[in-house]
């Protein structure tokens, strides 16, 4: 059964430009986003800076009200959960930032940062529980009384870590949790995630700009584009039968191709578009190698490949069959 | 073959207010003409610091105890600030990690362009604008024109580095020294901008010091690779060599650390990690500074900092090299 | 890159305060600042403890004046400095050195609870909209720029003039006046503390709305208006002297430096002392008030840094 399930989930945002003729603009940071994370999985969302990802995981953790679309936890909804319940939710979701350092408070030491969950829910708020967390996450008893600016990177993120995990959430959204640290405390930090969700079952959505984070801790995920899940299905399904050109790109640009396979013919040319004034059609379609007419025209819908594979290109067979030649060359 | 930059065994401190920082401890590294030299090195490495001791662009806490910087036999370093400027910008020039922040908001690409362009190889009017026109078509910028005429915020990132490239291809420098110059763009973008530095390097007469925290970029561009640790150059070779048959025991580790995409349907696994973290410079760990993390850590590794080691072409400056052993 | 360790971070706080202190320590300007302003201080609050002439700071006239034969003055209580009276006496024959102690009072009481009251309005003005946004903060911040377009000094005198003028009149129209300074700040400083990661966290804890404004956006967003205060001391003291100066602000007998002055312009000619030394301390006060703010500011200034 699935622990987390996200429903066609819309977030716009309406901006307005001009000095004098202040024209609306609709910005649509997330546009018709649906999935589901499995208990005790690692769901990845991999897309580039402006694909929505980091507004998606704000909606999830319900620090955004989306403008539309559903929210499951455990099956019950909590879209627009207010109050006491919302307040539960919240010990039941936790969320770890990108930079550990600008998500701590620089005025509070170690020891009331780890606490203030608890407090807020009115729990016990021991030195016991601070403790326990920390040990979880290797630090020891000294951190207790330190300030944030005393904390090198990797234990800062720790300290964040072990805020989350007071309240035993079962979910823990994940936001580039470690594109600010160095490659040994990125290792570090990775593997205590995994030692963390192997002892107490914790289910991770995990949205990252880099593939190889992905990669090594994913079970499934979903690919963003302008919005969109481009793509979405199991991590073999993603990582070695890729079907959307944008999929194909990024693992050509991380140089995750399969074998003897030169990625350059999957580039993408330009870069991403402004979301104030999209693209009519598919929204990658100036930048595809693959682009075709319709592509000019339409959206593609999600379209299952069979075994929860799903795609949204018009040419995924195009795609698929040039990975194939490719591979054979 | 002389080479075109040379530092030879600097030392660097810097003072702090808790006391002494001892960043280098004599580095030493040379550089041919058309070379292209990788420097990786995790935060707090030094990598930086050595791309400004170059220009000489040092913050004020900084001093320098000894040491000499040779471009082309002249030492940067006892330069005086009229020489210095006779050659930054245009025997040298650096593209920068963020380049929202390094061009001037207020001024449009034009202005900034001819600027350069004018200043540096003397040229006017039409002549200059042409040139700077040219220089835009050379970074792959569509329509350079409206380029020309676009404020830097206009532009994407991904945009205003290859507008960053372009200003520092102005003056034929001999040297391009880039510090993270694709940390901050997406990942096509990257792609993008590396094969630019690729296609780049194969035309044109320039050796660059390409400084990042990301091996896996380094390896794209360069001809050789130094991985430096706590202000040491650790280990110095030719790309392949460094990333297949790595000689230092760091080296090995920081390629161990970085995490990688399973195989088919292979199970999650934990990735090898360098125990503790990287050392504190105001007390740096005798002998090697890598002993206290090393796996392979002798009694000698504690007590004297090792030499430099030819093995396979590579240098490295780890005892477990020494033909003692 | 960890090279200097100096706290010069995005985030304000006590110990980067602490940190400005300990830096400014060494500052010989910085010191030379603090120095006079506490020594004015103590020998102010000392005062009627260590002046023979206690009642003549409180108001009391000298009776009889005291009369300095030899000396060709207009009125016969305006004596030139002598052993009993270090800095002279003024017009009603009273001690001219208590007088001063006194009007230094005055003007640090006047400059602290201005200062404490802008600072008060001006967090919950700032704070309030800056965390309220919309039009709550649309509303807030225009109220506030109506108020700033008008000089310090002149919309006090507006404020004065309708309501009377009195010792307290003078309060209520400076902290009036003062606030606005403090409320853009803290509205800044607060929008920036809110859009700290640590804010998220909370919430993301189910940390509630006042716990987020008391336990975070607060104390985050108060080192930074400290320097602010520094810096205003000197201004409000000078305003009020200047309203005082110019009989809308405190009256006698009340001790006050800007009395002072206005009452000694008739000597200037013929007793020297008289304005000069009132006048001196006056500058004396906002001078070392203006150097603490300045040698802080100067530090804060990332253009100044490394230097």
């Amino acid at each position: 059964m699935s622990l987390l399930k996200v429903e066609q989930l819309k977030k716009h945002y309406i901006m307005k430009e001009g000095l004098f003729n202040r024209k609306k603009v609709e910005i649509r940071a997330v546009d018709g986003v649906s999935f589901e994370v499995r208990e005790g999985t690692t769901y990845g969302i991999a897309g580039e800076s402006g694909s929505g990802k980091s507004t998606l995981c704000m909606c999830v953790a319900r620090l955004l009200e989306p403008t539309s679309g559903k929210l499951y936890f455990d099956g019950k909804e909590y879209t627009h959960a207010k109050g006491e319940e919302l307040r539960r939710l919240r010990a039941e979701i936790q969320m770890v930032f990108q930079n550990p350092l600008s998500s701590l408070d620089p005025h509070m030491v170690v020891k009331d940062i780890v606490l203030e969950p608890v407090r807020a829910q009115g729990k016990n708020d021991d030195e016991s529980v601070a403790l326990d967390a920390l040990e979880k996450v290797g630090l020891s008893r000294s951190v207790m009384k330190m300030y944030p600016h005393e904390l090198s990177g990797g234990m800062a993120q720790r300290v964040a870590i072990a805020r989350a995990l007071t309240l035993r959430p079962r979910m823990l959204i994940l936001d580039e949790p470690t594109s600010a640290l160095d490659a040994s405390m990125q290792a570090q930090v990775l593997n205590l995630f995994n030692e963390l969700q192997r002892e107490m079952k914790i289910t991770y959505l995990l949205v990252s700009h880099d593939l190889s984070v992905i990669g090594h801790m994913c079970d499934s995920m979903a690919v963003m584009y302008a919005g969109r899940i481009v793509e979405m299905g199991s991590y073999d399904q993603l990582f070695y039968e890729p079907s959307h050109p944008y999929t194909l790109a990024l693992l050509a640009s991380a140089r995750f191709l399969p074998e003897g396979v030169n990625g350059d013919k999957f580039a993408l040319r330009g870069e991403m578009p402004s979301p104030r004034n999209p693209p009519v059609g598919c929204t990658l379609h100036p930048r595809c190698p693959f682009a075709t007419d319709v592509c000019h025209v339409n959206y593609p819908d999600l379209e299952a490949l069979g075994n929860g594979h799903f795609v949204a290109c018009h040419n995924k067979k195009n795609v698929t069959e040039a990975l194939e030649i490719a591979r054979r060359i | 073959m002389e080479p075109l930059l040379e530092i030879k065994d600097l030392r660097l401190v810097f003072s702090t207010e808790r006391g002494i920082l001892d960043l280098f401890q004599g580095l030493s590294l040379s550089l041919m003409s058309r070379e292209v030299l990788g420097i990786v090195g995790e935060s707090g490495s030094g990598k930086s610091t050595l791309a400004y001791t170059i220009i000489k662009l040092l913050p004020g806490n900084a001093r320098i105890l000894s040491g000499k910087v040779l471009l082309e036999g002249r030492d940067i370093l006892s330069m005086k600030e009229e020489e210095l400027r006779r050659i930054r910008g245009k025997e040298i020039t650096m593209v920068f990690q963020d380049p929202s922040t390094s061009l001037n908001p207020v001024f449009r690409i034009k202005d900034q362009m001819l600027t350069v362009v004018k200043e540096n190889l003397g040229l006017q009017g039409e002549v200059a604008r042409k040139r700077a026109l040219e220089l835009l078509k050379q970074v792959e910028l569509p329509d350079p024109e409206s380029i020309m005429n676009s404020f830097p915020f206009e532009l994407s990132g991904g945009m205003q580095q290859r507008v960053m490239i372009a200003m520092a291809l102005a003056a034929n420098p001999k040297l391009i020294v880039a510090d993270e110059p694709t940390s901050s763009v997406d990942a096509t973008i990257q792609t993008q901008i590396l094969s630019l530095l690729k296609k780049l390097k194969a035309e044109r007469d320039f050796s660059l010091i390409l400084i990042t925290h990301s091996i896996a970029v380094a390896k794209e561009v360069s001809d050789r690779i130094a991985v430096m640790y706590a202000g040491e150059i650790v280990e110095l070779g030719k790309v392949e060599t460094v990333i297949e048959k790595h000689l230092h025991p760091y080296t090995e580790a920081l390629l161990k650390s970085i995490p990688r995409p399973r195989g088919k349907s292979e199970m999650k696994r934990m990735l090898p990690v360098v125990p503790g973290q990287v050392p504190d410079l105001i007390s740096p760990p005798s002998g090697c500074r890598f002993h206290p993390r090393c796996p392979y850590a002798m009694d000698i590794c504690k007590a004297e900092r090792p030499p430099y080691f030819n093995k396979d072409g590579s240098l490295v400056m780890c005892w477990l090299y020494s033909e003692e052993r | 890159m960890r090279i200097t360790d100096s706290p010069r971070s995005d985030a304000w706080g006590f110990f980067r305060l602490l940190h400005i202190i300990r830096v400014l320590s060494r500052d010989k300007l910085f010191v030379f600042g603090v120095t006079v302003v506490l020594s004015l201080a103590l020998l102010s609050i000392a005062a009627p403890y260590v002046s023979p002439y206690t009642s003549q700071g409180y108001g009391e006239a000298a009776v009889p004046p005291p009369s300095c034969p030899g000396v060709p003055t207009e009125v016969a209580g305006v004596c030139p400095p002598s052993l009993l009276h270090p800095l002279g006496t003024e017009i009603l024959g009273r001690d001219l050195l208590t007088r001063i102690l006194f009007g230094i009072r005055t003007s640090l009481i006047i400059g602290l609870f201005v200062v404490i009251t802008a600072t008060a309005i001006g967090l919950f003005v700032g704070i309030t909209a800056a965390y309220i946004g919309g039009w709550v903060d649309e509303l807030l911040m225009r109220t506030t720029d109506v108020f700033l377009s008008f000089p310090h000094v002149i919309l006090a005198l507006v404020i004065l003039a309708t309501i009377g003028p009195n010792f307290y009149s003078v309060f209520i129209a400076l902290g009036a006046v003062w606030w606005p300074t403090f409320a853009r700040l803290a509205r800044g400083q607060a929008l920036s503390v809110k859009s700290q990661n640590y804010i998220l966290a909370a919430q993301a804890a189910g940390v509630g709305r006042f716990g987020i404004i008391f336990k975070h956006i607060l104390p985050n967003s108060i080192a930074p208006l400290t320097v602010q205060m520094a810096l205003d001391m000197g201004a409000s003291i000078l305003a009020e002297a200047g309203l005082s100066f110019l009989g809308l602000g405190i009256r006698p007998p009340t001790a006050d430096l800007g009395v002072m002055v206005f009452e000694s312009t008739n000597f200037i000619t013929t007793a020297w002392w008289y304005p000069v030394f009132p006048g001196l301390f006056l500058f004396l006060l906002v001078l070392s008030f203006n150097l603490i703010g300045d040698r802080v500011t100067q530090y804060l200034d990332p253009r100044l840094a490394g230097k």
